[in-house]
């Protein structure tokens, strides 16, 4: 029997297990529960991340990533939410592709500057900006040069396979993972997979009898949804206790702590396991 | 630091599924089956109690009353499973025949319909027989937009109805106020056409399920109540354990509001039913 199962039955979250949410928004988006200030995002995180016994989040931005907006005030909002409660919130940066060079890479070094460590893409609705465009292989080279992972909703299989390759001390994290694609995961280490997918039955158990628990790391894009849309697949899977555990958090603690992106208290927890 | 929460237990909530679909599944990268042999271990490992249950070959292939059939068969003696039956609407205005295909429904035990507005649209003229018929009973009512299974979602339960479809609904749902008309399984991308809302709001006796697109259920609960919301997975195309805990953890609900929309609500529709 599953005792991480049992206490998330019960209604009592995670004792003594690290969670940490792989893929959360905070910014307006078409839908959902979204906050308006950044006062509500600091004091709805902490409410969202306690009802499901969660630890910390990687946040990102939200609407101002989208197509033509001002993605450098999505990044502003970040640094101030991000600094309320550096305990439990990890910041994604993000930039659109379609911008000029300099400006994307002016805007990577002022966010890195303020503290954000990782990086968060959405090629894909920013005018289906290619995955290997030139913009975004120099966000690739930055990310190698600073040691930071990049996260994307959608990168095709063979872009992502090219820079994996091209960039092997980076770690890419392809969001929205909802089942297959062993062999895509497989054929790099620094290429992993956040959960969040309207997966079908069983997607997750399969996922980790195929390759193991090591790729994987649970997502909910909340605060939109449900933080349990990406907590559900893990803990009812028919997996061991210790492949919960990586999923829940340790793999994601693991790739923020080689970036300097885990908040010390994290990283406590992560050293204790 | 977190704290732990202390959620209702999931048992507790008596989960009760609106939205299974019962038969042999055969699509690319898609999920198992749910059949009669399985479908009490999917349950059991998801803490779900009861669950109402469609056929395949009912929502897929004509004559419906093949798959409606084959769904009694199969799932006789399963008192956990609750049939509901795919309808569409009589081809010519027959309101002897509409009244006629739920007075059998009815015999049969059937006590739920799964109305096929994707293939059928919600237009009020093609419908109104039925839904008359469907009314005098007090059936509740879900609404499954997906299209023919030759396109995508190529058989599955989940889709998202557009503006123009919206607009059609709501003249079906005012001219039979008392039929209880569930929005079920639809999803998609960023989010459904935007009268969906609105239209709830505006339409006492239209609801949601927690399958669209697994956000907005929580605004229909806490801005319209928890009433109008009902517990569902969509299994086999979603797995279960997406949705399962998504009502038993939600922060702002009350334990009873809770235990209305993971199966009261239900359990009261359906012993409503004359």
């Amino acid at each position: 029997m599953s005792t991480i199962l049992e206490n998330w039955q019960a209604g009592l979250g995670f004792p003594n297990v690290l969670a940490i949410d792989g893929h959360i928004h905070v910014h307006d988006w078409p839908h959902g529960a979204n906050f308006n200030s950044v006062d509500e995002m600091a004091e709805g995180a902490v409410t969202y991340m306690d009802a499901n016994g969660i630890d910390g989040c990687c946040v990102l931005s939200g609407g101002y990533m989208s197509s033509g907006c001002d993605y450098t005030v999505g990044n502003d909002i970040l640094i101030d939410l991000v600094g309320r409660l550096p305990d439990r919130l990890i910041g994604f940066l993000s930039v659109n592709p379609n911008d000029r060079e300099q400006n994307i890479l002016g805007e990577l070094k002022r966010v890195e500057r303020a503290g954000i460590r990782c990086i968060k893409l959405l090629n894909s609705y920013q005018q289906n900006y290619p995955g290997d465009g030139p913009n975004l292989m120099a966000l690739y080279r930055f990310a190698a040069d600073h040691n930071m992972p990049v996260i994307n909703h959608h990168w095709p299989a063979d872009v992502l396979l090219r820079i994996a390759e091209e960039f092997p001390t980076v770690d890419f994290i392809m969001a929205h993972y909802g089942g297959g694609a062993y062999d895509l995961l497989n054929a790099r280490p620094n290429i992993h997979a956040n959960i969040w997918g309207l997966g079908a039955l069983g997607f997750l158990e399969k996922a980790v009898q195929t390759i193991g628990p090591d790729k994987f790391m649970f997502g909910s894009d909340g605060f939109m949804n449900p933080v349990s849309v990406g907590i559900g697949p893990v803990v009812y899977a028919d997996i061991t206790d210790e492949d919960k555990r990586k999923i829940l958090g340790l793999n994601v603690a693991r790739i923020l702590d080689k970036a300097g992106a885990l908040p010390q208290e994290l990283k406590e927890k992560l050293n204790s396991k | 630091m977190k704290s732990n929460p202390q959620m209702p237990d999931v048992r507790e909530l008596r989960l009760f599924d609106s939205c299974v679909t019962l038969g042999r599944l055969v699509r690319a990268g898609s999920a198992e089956s749910l059949t009669p042999d399985n479908i009490y271990d999917v349950m059991d490992q998801h803490d779900i109690a009861e669950a109402l249950v469609h056929e395949n070959e009912a929502r897929l292939v004509r004559p419906r009353s093949h798959g409606n059939n084959r769904l009694l068969d199969e799932i006789r003696g399963m008192d956990r499973l609750h049939p509901v039956w795919a309808l569409e609407p009589p081809k010519k205005p027959d309101s002897a025949e509409a009244r006629g295909m739920v007075e059998e429904m009815i015999g049969a035990g059937v006590r739920a319909a799964r109305l096929m507005m994707g293939v059928a649209p919600p237009l009020l003229w093609l419908w109104d027989d039925l839904l008359a018929a469907l009314e005098e009973h007090s059936v509740p009512c879900f609404l499954d937009f997906a299209p023919d299974n030759y396109r995508p979602p190529f058989g599955a339960t989940n889709a998202t109805p557009d503006a123009l479809i919206m607009d059609s609904l709501r003249d079906v749902c005012l001219a039979h106020p008392g039929l209880q008309m569930i929005l079920s399984h639809v999803s998609g991308g960023l989010g459904l056409a935007q009268p969906t809302l609105p239209l709830i709001y505006r339409v006492p006796n239209l609801h949601l399920d927690i399958t669209s697109i697994v956000d907005y259920w929580r605004e229909v609960s806490r801005e319209a109540g928890p009433e109008r919301v009902f517990f569902a997975t969509g299994m086999p195309y979603y797995d279960p354990a997406i949705l399962v805990s998504n009502v038993q953890y939600d922060p702002i609900l009350s334990a009873d509001a809770k235990r209305k929309i993971c199966g009261d609500n239900l359990r009261a529709l359906l012993e409503g039913v004359r």
